[in-house]
């Protein structure tokens, strides 16, 4: 289906473990976790074979309608976060991270959608629970999991490994990230600079 | 057709309830789903994680 990609990638290592936290504690860690410095300069972006390009999929939305990317991403550039589930801690707070940075996306023209291998009732859990205001899909039988080849095993289990991907309106790859272990993952402030410069790299 | 989010039921038109930008087959399936949500920090362990 699609792309041979190239992983390289710049790694951070944050290995924080949370205690007994409420939703109010995540967020505020995800406030706290906005200050840190990005550190990516331009020639460690990912790259994915010669084409770059990104083939369609269909996806189910949580309440049964299709989901085609090309048709939802339209004329804007797409950001697609690939997470391990719902019962991922680092990927709650990255998702969390993520919808508070919405408006400074939307400014890019960047619409995000977010898959895991979960179920649409833990998928659709997940999004009503962390309010998140983007697309939280189910790829339970890991199709577009593997077509993007991330997928891992966690406990006997297949899952996603934890990515992102900036997909220009001309569906290149222009910009990928993808976590080796279970907590290896950007912060918003790193996501929101880096595809930043991704965008002024390709214009 | 539209399937239940809780039970995955094929549901009929008139008997379709959405909420949470979902769709459910009854009341009953409403109030589960509810539940569940209520209970996620039980259900998500936020002590553990991978």
């Amino acid at each position: 289906m699609l792309l041979g990609h190239r992983r390289a990638a710049h790694r951070r290592c944050h290995s924080e473990r949370s205690g007994a936290m409420s939703r109010n504690q995540l967020l505020a860690i995800s406030k706290t976790r906005q200050s840190l410095i990005p550190r990516f300069p331009r020639d460690d972006r990912v790259v994915t074979d010669q084409s770059n390009l990104m083939n369609n999929f269909i996806l189910q939305n949580n309440d049964d309608s299709p989901l085609d990317l090309y048709q939802y991403q339209g004329d804007k550039n797409l950001l697609l976060i690939f997470f391990r589930g719902a019962w991922c801690n680092v990927c709650k707070k990255q998702l969390i991270d993520v919808s508070r940075i919405m408006e400074e996306l939307a400014a890019q023209r960047i619409k995000v959608l977010a898959i895991s291998s979960d179920t649409k009732l833990k998928s659709s859990l997940l999004r009503t629970f962390l309010r998140l205001n983007f697309p939280v899909l189910s790829d339970a039988d890991l199709a577009v999991i593997r077509a993007f080849g991330l997928e891992t095993e966690d406990n006997g289990q297949s899952i996603s490994k934890p990515a992102i991907f900036l997909v220009a309106p001309n569906h290149e790859i222009v910009y990928s990230y993808i976590g080796e272990r279970h907590d290896d993952r950007l912060s918003a402030e790193e996501i929101l600079n880096n595809v930043k410069i991704s965008l002024n790299q390709k214009l | 057709m539209k399937t239940c989010i809780i039970c995955e039921a094929k549901i009929d038109l008139d008997k379709l309830i959405e909420k949470h930008e979902v769709h459910f087959c009854s009341p009953e399936c409403l109030a589960k789903y509810e539940e569940k949500l209520k209970e996620l920090d039980k259900v998500i362990d936020w002590d553990k994680c991978c």
